[in-house]
């Protein structure tokens, strides 16, 4: 059964073939992983960190980024004049 | 272009960002030439849910409004998630938070990938391993394929 370390549940699993671990039943329901999701696993230091789809972390662009994306984005300005109307329900 | 296929084309997150901050960019024009099936634009669920969660950080209602109407009236295919074989390769090749949207732009056969993320799609590495699959921004893709 998992202990409780600090605030932390941890569980020895036996590594099969090819690197098959199968996740705890109780972790797997807590996290929200079921059979035939697809999990994200992230190597933090010498660590395996398995997430949940739903958790995963999208990118998040910097202001500079952004700023950068919006200027690349431009069109020039004849042919932003002709567009200025494409979608005039969301102007 | 008539007599001559529509182009597959897949969009990566920060163009339907893009397109929710400025309807007169060259994002929207695109979102247009989908909305007129000029072109057939695909995106898939990793990359709505980037775009979604941008548009909530960075822009305010009238992005949330404008992202909605390009998912409900630019005739958008939502690709099913790659596999998770398919998004490890690509992150030997591209950041792995890009991995599963170059991995869906891929599955889905997409004649071009456009993306306004030069930092991360635009790299020789990526362009070797996309092979047939040609990685534009916006803009240059208007120039090329709709002068």
């Amino acid at each position: 059964m998992p202990q409780l370390i600090s605030g932390f549940q941890t569980e020895w699993v036996k590594v099969l073939n090819k690197g098959l671990v199968t996740l705890p039943k109780n972790f797997r329901d807590t996290v929200g992983i079921r059979a035939g999701d697809v999990a994200k696993v992230r190597m933090v230091g010498r660590r395996l960190v398995i997430e949940p789809r739903d958790l995963a972390d999208y990118e998040v662009y910097s202001q500079k980024e952004f700023k950068q994306m919006l200027q690349d984005d431009k069109l020039p300005k004849l042919l932003a004049k002709k567009t200025a109307k494409i979608w005039p329900e969301l102007q | 272009m008539a007599g001559t296929p529509i182009i597959k084309v897949f969009l990566d997150a920060s163009v339907l960002v893009a397109a929710s901050a400025s309807v007169n960019g060259a994002s929207a024009y695109i979102l247009h030439l989908a909305r007129q099936r000029k072109i057939k634009a695909f995106v898939s669920e990793d990359a709505l849910s980037e775009a979604v969660k941008n548009v909530n950080l960075k822009l305010g209602d009238i992005g949330k409004e404008r992202l909605n109407a390009y998912l409900i009236r630019a005739n958008l295919k939502l690709v099913i998630s790659p596999e998770a074989e398919a998004i490890a390769l690509c992150e030997k090749f591209i950041h792995f938070k890009d991995a599963p949207i170059l991995a869906a732009a891929l599955s889905a056969k997409a004649d071009i990938l456009l993306s306004l993320d030069k930092k991360h799609f635009f790299t020789k590495s990526v362009a070797d391993f996309a092979k047939a699959m040609k990685i534009f921004t916006a803009g240059d893709f208007l120039k090329r394929f709709f002068r």
